[in-house]
C-alpha cells in the first residue's frame, strides 16, 4: 500500500509531481459523462463548433477531478481533501494536452493543513490555477 | 482586465432583486454507490485505494469513500433535467433567464470553489440548496460587457448534516463581433503620474510636449516638480515647447532589452530651444548617424491606453 | 580645517565572507559571518558592540544581526541612502557617533546576494505607485527604454569623452589595471585572469559608449569594519587604520544617477565636494596621497574622480591612465585588491577593507611607502568618502 505523506516530510516551495493529461474526444466525452454532465460542448462537434469553439472541451468538473487526482496522489491515501479553488482560462479541448505542475506554498503544523497551488496549462495557455488544501492525518493504525 | 461599465438601466434592479434569494431542497437522484465512483476513476485515470471496493479497508477511511470532487456530481440534474419526487422544482438558476432575455447570452464558468466537511460513502443520500449569492457591476470583459453571477450550492446527507458546499461564478456577456487587430507591441514601461507630472503626460497625450514653468519667475524646469528652484514659489504653469532641439548626449541601449523597443535602441538627452533638457527615445534612427550637436526634433506618438515619451529624430538637412 | 573627526577614532577590525556568485547561503548569514570575521580580527567581543550601521539598500535590519552576533544593548543604529555612495558614510557615522560618546564600538557592514538572489544590472523595476518620489524619478528614464545603472553612468560618459576626446581604449585602462591586481588576488573573483586592452575593446557593448568590461561585476557576499576610538585601537590586536578624514556629499543639481540637468555634464561635483571636505579635514592634499580605492563600478567615473580629487586637472584622467600612473609603480595605484572589476562588487565595503589592509602592509598586492589613502563610495549618486591613515 502506498505510503502517506507526513507534515514533516513536506516544505514550503516543494514541488508535487506532475503530470500530463492527453486530452481527445473520447476522454472529453467520457469524463463528462462520468460527472453525468450532457452539455453539448462535451460531445456534440457540430454544436459546439456552431458555438465559436475549435471542438468539444472538457467540464469543470473534470479539471477539478484532476486538481485532486495531482494532489492526493502526492499526499497519499490517510490525506484529506478540504477544500479547492480554481480559476479557469483558456478551454482545454480535444487534441491539446494539458499538464499540471503543483507546488506547496504554505503548511500548518498545528492542523497538519498543506496548501498547494496549481497551474494546468495547455498549448493555449494557462487552463487552469487552482489552490487546494489538504490535510495529512496520522493513520490510525501506526 | 475588467472595468466598471455604468449602467442605469431599469432591468438592473430586477437582476439585482435575485441577491441573496435562497432555493428549496434538491435531492440526488442515486445514492452515493460504488458504480459511479468506479466510472468516475476509470474516466479520470485516477486508481487510488480509498476509492476502491476492494483497497478502501485498509485507508484511514476504513472502507470506501467516494472522491471529493465528486461532490456535486451526485446532484446534476442528468440528460432529462429532472427531478427526484420531493425536490424544490423552481429553477434555482432562473436570474439566468433574465441575462438571456436582455442579450446576455454567452456564458462562461470562471471560478469554482468547494469545500468538503467529510468524505462521502456509499449509501450516503445526498441533496443540495441553492443561493444567488452575489451579481457583479457590469463589467467589460474581453468577451463582451457582461455579469459574474455567484451561485452558492450547499450539501448535506440523510440526517441534513452539511458535507460541503461550492460557488461557481459564472460570466454572462454579450458577445462581440471580432476586430481584427493586428498585434501590438507591448507598451514601454509605464510612468508613475502624480499631480506634479500628469500635465506632462497629459499632454503628450493630446500631441503637445509641455515644459513646467515657475509661475512667480518663469524659469522652466524639466524633471517637472512641485517647486520652483530658483525663486521657491509654488505656483506654476507650463508652455508648449517646439519640439526643437539638439543633441547633448546619447546612449544606445544593448542590455538589458525590453520588448516594445528595437535593439541597438538609443536614446538621447535632447536640450530643447527653450533650454531644458530631457531623456527621449530615439526609436528609428540609425545610431550611427547620432552626433553630439546635431539638430533634433519630435515626433509625438500618441497611443491610446498608455503613456510614451516623445520620440526625437534627427531634423532632415536641407 | 575642523578636527572634530580627524585622527578620533579608527578602523580596528576588518571581516569578509568570500566573495562569488552564489553564496549558497542567506544575506543574514553572510552578514553574520562578516561581523564576527571582523570583531575576531579586531579583538573586540560581540557583547561590546553597542552600534551598527549599513546601507538603506541591505536587507539585514541592524537589530538582526546585532541580536545574531550576540550583541546586547545598542545604542547606535543607523543607514546611509543611495546605493553604493552610502559606501564610505556608515565609517563617517561610526565616527561621528564615538567622537560623541554616542557609542563606543561601531560595526558597519554589508552583506548581499547580488548575484544569485538578484542583480541590480538587470534594470530599474518600475512601480506605478505615485505615492514613491522614486517611481516619479524613474518615470523620466525607464519610458525611454533607459534602464540600467550602466545606462545612466553612459549618457554622462558620452559627453565626457565628446569634450576632452577620451575613448573607450581609456576606460579600458581602468578595467586593465584592475584585472592586473585581481590577477594576483586570491580573494578576488578573477585571480589569475588578467585581460588585456584589446580584450577590453572586443567585449560586447552594454549601453554604448559603455562595453561590458567597463561595468563592474555583480557578486555575492559581505564585509564588515569594527570602529572604535583611536584610542581603544591602539590597545588592540592590529595596527589601527586611522579614519583622518570622513565626508559626505550632494550637490546642486543632484538626481540619483541622472544629474543630467546641470551645465556641465562631464564632472561630479558631490564627489568635488567630497574632496574639499577630506582635505579641509584631515590637512592633507592631494600629493599626500599615496594611493586610491576609486569606486569603480564603471569606468568612466574612476577618471573623473581623479580629477575631482585633483591628482590631475579637468579633462587629464584619460593622461593620467594611458602613461599607467594608476597601476602598480605608478604616481597612485588604485584599486589594488582588483577593485569591483577586479575583486568583487560587495557595493564598495570591500574597498575599505583594502585600504586597512594596505595600512597595516598585510595586503596581498601590498604597496610600498604607504601613509595614506583615499577611500571613496559611489558616483553619480550623492556619495562619500574617506581618508585613512597609518597611525
Amino acid at each position: 500500500m502506498t505510503k502517506s505523506l507526513h507534515i514533516s516530510d513536506v516544505r514550503a516551495g516543494q514541488e508535487l509531481p506532475s503530470f500530463k493529461v492527453p486530452v481527445t474526444i473520447t476522454s472529453v466525452m467520457a469524463t463528462a459523462l462520468a460527472t453525468r454532465d450532457y452539455q453539448p460542448v462535451h460531445h456534440d462537434l457540430e454544436k459546439v463548433k456552431s458555438l465559436g469553439n475549435e471542438t468539444v472541451f472538457t467540464n469543470t468538473h473534470t479539471t477539478a477531478a484532476y486538481l485532486e487526482k495531482l494532489v492526493m496522489q502526492w499526499a497519499g491515501p490517510d490525506a484529506f481533501l478540504k477544500s479547492l479553488k480554481l480559476r479557469l482560462g483558456v478551454p482545454n479541448y480535444a487534441g491539446d494536452e494539458l499538464t499540471l505542475k503543483g507546488k506547496v506554498t504554505s503548511l500548518d503544523p498545528l492542523t497538519q493543513r498543506v496548501t498547494i497551488a496549481i497551474v494546468g496549462s495547455n498549448s493555449r495557455g494557462d487552463h487552469v490555477i487552482a489552490e487546494l488544501v489538504v490535510e495529512l492525518r496520522e493513520p490510525a493504525n501506526v | 482586465m475588467e472595468s466598471a461599465v455604468s449602467d442605469g438601466k431599469a432591468w438592473i434592479a430586477e437582476l439585482r432583486s435575485y441577491v441573496g434569494r435562497r432555493y428549496g431542497v434538491i435531492h440526488a437522484w442515486d445514492a452515493v454507490n460504488a458504480s459511479m465512483i468506479r466510472q468516475w476513476c476509470e474516466a479520470m485515470d485516477f486508481d487510488f485505494a480509498p476509492f476502491a471496493a476492494d483497497t478502501a479497508a485498509d485507508s484511514v477511511h476504513g472502507g470506501m469513500v467516494a472522491p471529493a470532487t465528486m461532490l456535486p456530481v451526485w446532484l446534476m440534474p442528468g440528460l432529462r433535467n429532472t427531478r427526484p419526487p420531493g425536490s424544490d422544482l423552481t429553477n434555482p438558476r432562473e436570474v439566468m433567464t433574465v441575462l438571456e432575455r436582455e442579450g446576455y447570452i454567452g456564458i462562461l464558468g470562471t471560478n469554482c470553489e468547494q469545500e468538503y466537511e467529510r468524505y462521502l460513502r456509499p449509501g450516503d443520500k445526498i441533496s443540495t440548496t441553492h443561493m444567488v449569492e452575489a451579481i457583479s457591476d457590469e463589467k467589460q470583459t474581453k468577451f463582451g460587457p457582461g455579469f459574474f453571477i455567484t451561485f452558492l450550492q450547499e450539501f448535506f446527507d440523510q440526517h441534513n448534516a452539511p458535507v460541503g458546499r461550492m460557488r461557481l461564478r459564472i460570466l454572462r456577456f454579450k458577445p462581440q463581433p471580432k476586430v481584427e487587430q493586428k498585434p501590438l507591441r507591448p507598451s514601454p514601461p509605464q510612468p508613475a503620474l502624480s499631480q506634479d507630472t500628469a500635465f506632462f503626460w497629459e499632454g503628450l497625450q493630446a500631441g503637445k510636449l509641455l515644459i513646467q514653468r515657475c509661475a512667480a519667475c518663469h524659469t522652466l524646469r524639466h524633471p517637472p516638480g512641485p517647486a520652483c528652484t530658483s525663486c521657491h514659489s509654488l505656483e506654476w504653469d507650463t508652455v508648449q515647447a517646439s519640439g526643437r532641439g539638439k543633441l547633448f548626449s546619447f546612449v544606445v541601449m544593448h542590455h538589458p532589452q525590453h520588448p516594445a523597443f528595437d535593439y541597438p535602441h538609443p536614446v538621447g538627452l535632447i536640450e530643447l530651444e527653450e533650454g531644458v533638457r530631457l531623456v527621449a527615445p530615439l526609436a528609428g534612427t540609425d545610431p550611427d548617424v547620432l552626433e553630439i550637436g546635431m539638430a533634433m526634433e519630435v515626433v509625438i506618438e500618441a497611443v491610446e491606453g498608455e503613456h510614451r515619451l516623445p520620440n526625437f529624430r534627427p531634423v532632415k538637412k536641407g | 580645517m575642523s578636527d572634530f573627526l580627524s585622527g578620533k577614532v579608527a578602523i580596528a577590525g576588518i571581516g569578509a565572507t568570500e566573495f562569488s556568485k552564489n553564496s549558497g547561503r542567506t544575506e543574514i548569514r553572510l552578514a553574520v559571518e562578516a561581523c564576527l570575521a571582523a570583531l575576531g580580527d579586531a579583538g573586540i567581543a560581540p557583547e561590546e558592540v553597542d552600534g551598527m550601521c549599513t546601507f538603506t539598500m541591505d536587507n539585514n535590519p541592524e537589530m538582526d544581526v546585532h541580536r545574531l552576533i550576540g550583541g546586547k544593548d545598542m545604542t547606535f543604529f543607523s543607514r546611509i541612502d543611495y546605493g553604493g555612495g552610502g559606501a564610505c558614510a556608515p565609517v563617517l557615522q561610526a565616527a561621528m557617533a564615538i567622537a560623541t560618546g554616542v557609542a563606543n564600538v561601531v560595526v558597519c557592514y554589508r552583506a548581499m546576494n547580488e548575484r544569485s538572489w538578484y542583480r541590480y544590472g538587470s534594470g530599474t523595476p518600475m512601480t506605478q505607485s505615485p505615492t514613491f518620489t522614486h517611481a516619479n524619478h524613474y518615470s523620466w528614464y525607464l519610458p525611454a527604454g533607459l534602464s540600467s545603472p550602466a545606462s545612466y553612468v553612459a549618457m554622462a560618459a558620452r559627453a565626457y569623452m565628446h569634450k576632452y576626446g577620451v575613448t573607450s581604449a581609456d576606460f579600458g585602462q581602468i578595467s586593465v589595471v584592475a584585472r592586473e591586481f585581481a590577477a594576483t588576488n586570491p580573494k578576488a573573483y578573477f585571480y589569475g585572469k588578467p585581460i588585456t586592452l584589446d580584450d577590453h575593446q572586443q567585449s560586447r557593448l552594454v549601453a554604448d559608449p559603455l562595453r561590458l568590461l567597463d561595468c563592474c561585476q555583480e557578486s555575492d557576499g559581505a564585509v564588515a569594519l569594527v570602529i572604535t576610538s583611536a584610542e581603544r585601537a591602539r590597545s588592540l590586536n592590529n595596527k589601527p587604520a586611522i579614519v583622518r578624514a570622513a565626508a559626505q556629499g550632494s550637490a546642486q543639481g543632484q538626481h540619483r544617477m541622472t544629474s543630467f540637468y546641470r551645465n556641465d555634464m562631464t564632472t561630479l561635483p558631490e564627489m568635488g565636494l567630497v574632496a574639499k571636505q577630506l582635505y579641509a579635514q584631515s590637512g592633507l592634499k592631494a600629493d599626500d596621497i599615496q594611493s586610491a580605492i576609486l569606486y569603480d563600478h564603471f569606468t568612466p567615473y574612476v577618471l573623473e574622480q581623479l580629477e575631482e580629487f585633483g591628482f590631475c586637472g579637468r579633462g587629464e584622467a584619460k593622461d593620467f591612465v594611458r602613461s599607467r600612473q594608476h597601476a602598480r609603480g605608478g604616481r597612485l595605484p588604485i584599486n589594488p585588491n582588483g577593485g569591483q572589476l577586479g575583486e568583487a562588487y560587495i557595493h564598495g565595503m570591500n574597498g575599505i577593507a583594502e585600504a586597512v589592509r594596505q595600512l597595516r602592509g598585510t595586503a596581498v598586492n601590498q604597496l610600498g611607502g604607504l601613509h595614506n589613502i583615499l577611500v571613496t563610495a559611489g558616483t553619480g549618486v550623492p556619495t562619500s568618502g574617506l581618508i585613512l591613515g597609518r597611525d
